[in-house]
């Protein structure tokens, strides 16, 4: 079953760890969001493998706006 | 003392209390006015 | 000979020279540890010009800088003109989607109490010690709006000791927030909290306005400037007026509130154990401050399902954001998934609203 992946707050991706395919353990680190001048670091939810990214970096995420999903 | 001891307890009521009233205006004011659709724009633009 | 008595270095004290090195440090600690560099910049230069002999630069009734400060401190328009633009940088989501945590914010004036009793102990008159005590706000601008009507003499300490302690929040709070917390609470993850609508941020700073300023009408400089900004951003029908405020005029009345703060403080106002008193004082509001905000945090706990994550308690210490990013980087190293910077921002909202009706209060009582 597919998981997505939503932001925690709202930001901009600074850099994305994975990419289409791979295959993450749960609390791998998947992207850095930068927010009010902080680097917060969003880990994996779940263990499988990447089906989707949704942002690359320099993109403005909102709060729960999709980041990638999970299968 | 004595001043400073009225000025302590006034100041710190003073606080909860404006902070609770501020709480139960934030509490009516999510009951009245809140949606879950933060930009679908108002069918009346008062509401009164 | 005439020419040599108008020399200003014929003039130099010792005490000038020891505001010289305090005013080259707070320059240094601003520019290169970017110690809240917005502030502290000009105030440490405002330190220096002041304290040149003969200039006349703060002169009643005559000098440049004296008038910077009369007209734009003393008569109490900076300060408001500043909240101005802090409302309208400010998103009271956060606060709204979940009220009860603007309780924290009133619990982080306990440092503010605290304090005020302490210093009126060691000596200190009642309007001093209020002056004293509201730097535990951790809220520049309303300490500088007190102290100017209570303690102008004490003036320049207190925002000095506001703001450097506010640069050093990453290194103060933690200490405390651990000590009185443990690993489990650290860790808890806080409950996602509703969205808020553009209504509810568009009707929330009137019903604020009224709420408070009807019970503390002292307070109606501050936070009419601070909600009136905030209704030019959520009104969204004004973005010339919220982008002057949030910038230009921001930018203008910080330059004139650094330097006009700094100018205060000679050698005469400064060099006395009263400022040592102060900065101890200071240090000790915020840490009382933090130590409630997270203690109220606790306590609530005891009486909910949803916990609080009791570390966003100690970001009702309203140095925004920073408090709450303190909170927020806590609450990862107890749990790499724990995302409290959100949820730190109310706290952090109410206690900028906490620290004007206390400071609304001190002026009700103590004017």
């Amino acid at each position: 079953m597919a998981e997505e992946v939503l932001a925690p707050l709202a930001g901009t991706v600074l850099s994305v760890a994975v990419t289409v395919g791979a295959t993450v353990e749960e609390d791998d680190e998947l992207l850095v969001l930068e927010a009010m001048k902080m680097e917060t670091v969003i880990y994996a939810p779940s263990e499988g493998e990447v089906t989707a990214v949704l942002v690359k970096a320099g993109d403005q995420v909102e709060e729960d706006d999709p980041l990638a999903t999970i299968d | 003392m004595d001043t400073a001891t009225s000025v302590f307890i006034n100041g710190i009521s003073g606080v909860f209390t404006g902070i609770a009233v501020l709480y139960l205006m934030m509490k009516m004011l999510a009951r009245v006015v809140g949606r879950p659709a933060p930009d679908a724009p108002p069918a009346v633009s008062k509401t009164d | 000979m005439a020419f040599l008595d108008q020399l200003g270095i014929l003039s130099v004290t010792p005490g000038a020279v020891v505001m010289w090195v305090i005013s080259l440090t707070l320059i240094y600690l601003a520019i290169s540890k970017q110690y809240e560099p917005l502030l502290l910049l000009p105030i440490g230069f405002g330190i220096l010009i002041a304290n040149l002999p003969l200039t006349g630069l703060m002169t009643p009734g005559e000098g440049l800088i004296w008038r910077f400060y009369h007209y734009g401190v003393e008569w109490e328009v900076i300060p408001p003109l500043i909240f101005l633009g802090l409302g309208a940088h400010t998103d009271f989501g956060p606060l709204l989607s979940q009220p009860r945590l603007i309780f924290l914010g009133a619990a982080a004036q306990g440092g503010v109490y605290v304090t005020f009793f302490a210093a009126h102990a060691f000596g200190f008159t009642l309007q001093e010690s209020a002056s004293i005590g509201i730097i535990g706000g951790a809220d520049g601008p309303t300490a500088i709006f007190l102290a100017a009507q209570l303690a102008p003499h004490l003036l320049g300490a207190c925002a000095v000791a506001a703001y450097s302690y506010m640069a050093l929040v990453p290194i103060i709070q933690p200490p405390i927030m651990r000590l009185l917390t443990t690993k489990e609470e650290r860790a808890i993850r806080m409950k996602k909290a509703r969205k808020v609508g553009a209504r509810e941020k568009l009707v929330f700073p009137i019903a604020a306005t009224m709420v408070i300023v009807l019970l503390v009408p002292a307070s109606a400089p501050l936070i009419a400037m601070f909600m009136l900004g905030n209704l030019f951003r959520e009104s969204k029908v004004v973005d010339r007026l919220t982008d002057t405020a949030q910038n230009a005029l921001m930018n203008i009345v910080t330059m004139f509130l650094g330097i006009s703060v700094g100018a205060t403080m000679s050698a005469a106002t400064f060099l006395r154990t009263d400022v040592l008193f102060i900065f101890a004082l200071g240090l000790v509001a915020f840490a009382v401050s933090t130590a409630s905000g997270v203690l109220l945090a606790k306590l609530m706990n005891l009486f909910t399902a949803d916990k609080i994550n009791p570390l966003i308690g100690a970001a009702g210490v309203s140095a925004v954001p920073m408090a709450a990013r303190v909170a927020h980087k806590m609450g990862a190293e107890a749990n790499k998934k724990n995302y409290l910077l959100m949820f730190a921002m109310g706290p952090n909202l109410s206690g900028v609203i906490g620290t004007v009706i206390a400071a609304g209060i001190f002026l009700t009582m103590l004017q």
